[in-house]
């Protein structure tokens, strides 16, 4: 008698024992694709998303560009930069060492964190003089940033030109510390996220300083379609 | 908190605070240059060139004087005189050290020039002079006691000194304020927002930040400030997934513990009895 008892016990008790084990396992290995499943999934969607331009009740309005990564006409040092609204996507970042291309929305929000790599308002419009400021997540979209080095190249297509940057320096500072996100005398572009962790998000920051090494403004108009 | 705040009532204040007033022929860079003096962050008055730029044609010379009017506005909100107490202390004299020797004897004079600060001399309306302490002092004192120190000057002296703050100085007294004093600044500059058909909401407060967001009058989001020298956050956070499976993994792991140990235990009961 005890020993089917003992037998009952064993036969309930084992598969839920089982069950959390490898749940918890799954869980945690599982968060990795997740993300780069959610990344490639906003890649993939990306129309379908702008289609629907109210995010929530925040107000932002997502505004969608076709922008042109293989411009083939006739460009030129100097043009005229087309400014975006708050919530435009108007550039693509390119870098041998990313994965995929990241698309570039002006200004920084939750929501527009999900989809791409977000530029600070209060840094200078791609292709302008100044600092250059994008951030994206890490799990996602800048996943491989710590992946470039010194002399890489940095690509920024925009609607209204191509620009070129070069790694010149590998940075890490801390969340508090505003002195890489501030305005520059110098043309440069900084790309940031955060230091990875297991457990997600830290006060550490890493990233790389570019500089300008290529402007090309297109000289015939290329479309941006909404 | 304090930094975020700076940079957010900033890029509100250069952003937004153009109202269609009354004239003169300021330019942007006026309008910077004034933002400046207010201790406003570079990065927040990037946010108004930027503004400027992609729509200039809403931002006349007349607009931007209005900006100007503005931001001097808010800058009273930031710091205005305080009642004068007599009774307190009059400003102290620079305190000089008694200036180390050297091993032949004679005293440093290098050094003793750096250990007395230089008092600041200002002149009132009325040509009159009188002196207060060096910027580095005040910036180093808390807001109360920058608020004494005030108390002891007259109501005309106690401008003068408003008058010539370094950015420095503003940017410690925003930083400084007490949150009455912060959202009472946040209220001025609502109310600016307002004449533009904008409306400014504070998002987000917590202890190390603080989000204010302009809408139009439709409701569209035209611009975030949430701090000057912005650094995102850039991460998931994870914790609550570790914890929940490290809690069934646990779990788990007790009761597989139970089992062993109550079939052992059973075993060996029976073990025992058979003998």
């Amino acid at each position: 008698m005890e020993n089917k008892k003992k037998s009952l016990l064993i036969h309930i008790v084992t598969p839920f024992i089982v069950l959390l084990f490898c749940g918890a396992i799954v869980v945690v290995g599982l968060i990795k694709p997740y993300d780069k499943l959610k990344m490639y999934m906003n890649l993939a969607f990306m129309d379908e998303l702008k289609s629907t331009p109210e995010s929530k009740s925040s107000g932002l309005v997502i505004k969608s560009n076709d922008i042109a990564t293989d411009y083939k006409g006739s460009t030129s040092d100097e043009g005229e930069i087309k400014r975006p609204e708050f919530g435009e996507l108007y550039a693509v970042l390119n870098a041998d060492a990313l994965s995929t291309a990241v698309p570039v929305y002006w200004g920084s929000s939750p929501e527009l964190l999900e989809l791409g790599g977000c530029q600070a308002t209060g840094s200078v419009v791609i292709g302008d003089k100044g600092n250059t400021v994008i951030s994206a997540h890490v799990d996602t979209y800048f996943a491989d940033l710590e992946k470039l080095k010194v002399g890489d190249t940095v690509t920024l297509s925009t609607l209204y030109g191509e620009f070129v940057y070069t790694v010149r320096e590998n940075i890490l500072f801390s969340r508090t510390n505003g002195s890489f996100v501030s305005p520059t005398e110098d043309d440069r572009l900084t790309l940031y996220t955060c230091k990875r962790d297991i457990l997600g998000g830290t006060e550490q920051r890493v990233g790389v300083i570019c500089d300008l090494t290529e402007r090309k403004f297109y000289i015939s108009e290329v479309n941006g379609n909404e | 908190m304090h930094k975020k705040f700076i940079a957010a009532l900033a890029s509100a204040a250069v952003c937004f605070s153009l109202s269609p007033l009354a004239a003169s022929a300021a330019s942007v860079d006026d309008v910077a240059d004034v933002a400046r003096s207010y201790g406003i962050p570079e990065e927040d008055i990037q946010v108004g060139y930027n503004e400027y730029y992609a729509h200039p044609e809403k931002y006349p010379p007349e607009t931007l004087d209005a900006a100007i009017a503005k931001l001097h506005e808010t800058g009273g909100a930031i710091i205005s005189t305080v009642p004068y107490d007599p009774n307190r202390a009059a400003p102290s004299e620079p305190v000089t050290t008694a200036p180390p020797e050297t091993e032949s004897g004679n005293t440093s004079e290098t050094t003793a020039a750096a250990a007395a600060p230089e008092p600041v001399t200002l002149t009132a309306d009325d040509g009159s002079t009188f002196t207060r302490n060096t910027p580095e002092e005040f910036i180093s004192m808390s807001y109360d006691e920058k608020m004494a120190y005030l108390s002891g000057f007259p109501e005309e002296q106690q401008q003068v000194i408003i008058n010539n703050l370094t950015p420095a100085e503003y940017k410690s007294l925003i930083k400084q304020s007490p949150a009455e004093k912060k959202m009472e600044i946040v209220h001025s500059l609502s109310g600016a927002a307002d004449e533009m058909g904008l409306s400014l909401t504070v998002d987000e407060v917590t202890d190390d930040s603080l989000t204010l967001s302009m809408r139009n009058d439709e409701g569209t989001l035209v611009n975030v400030s949430s701090a000057g020298a912005s650094v995102e956050d850039t991460g998931y956070d994870r914790r609550g997934i570790f914890a929940a499976a490290a809690a069934a993994f646990l779990t788990a792991l007790g009761g597989l513990l139970f089992l062993v140990n109550r079939c052992f235990t059973d075993d060996r009961t029976e073990g025992m009895n058979g003998k």
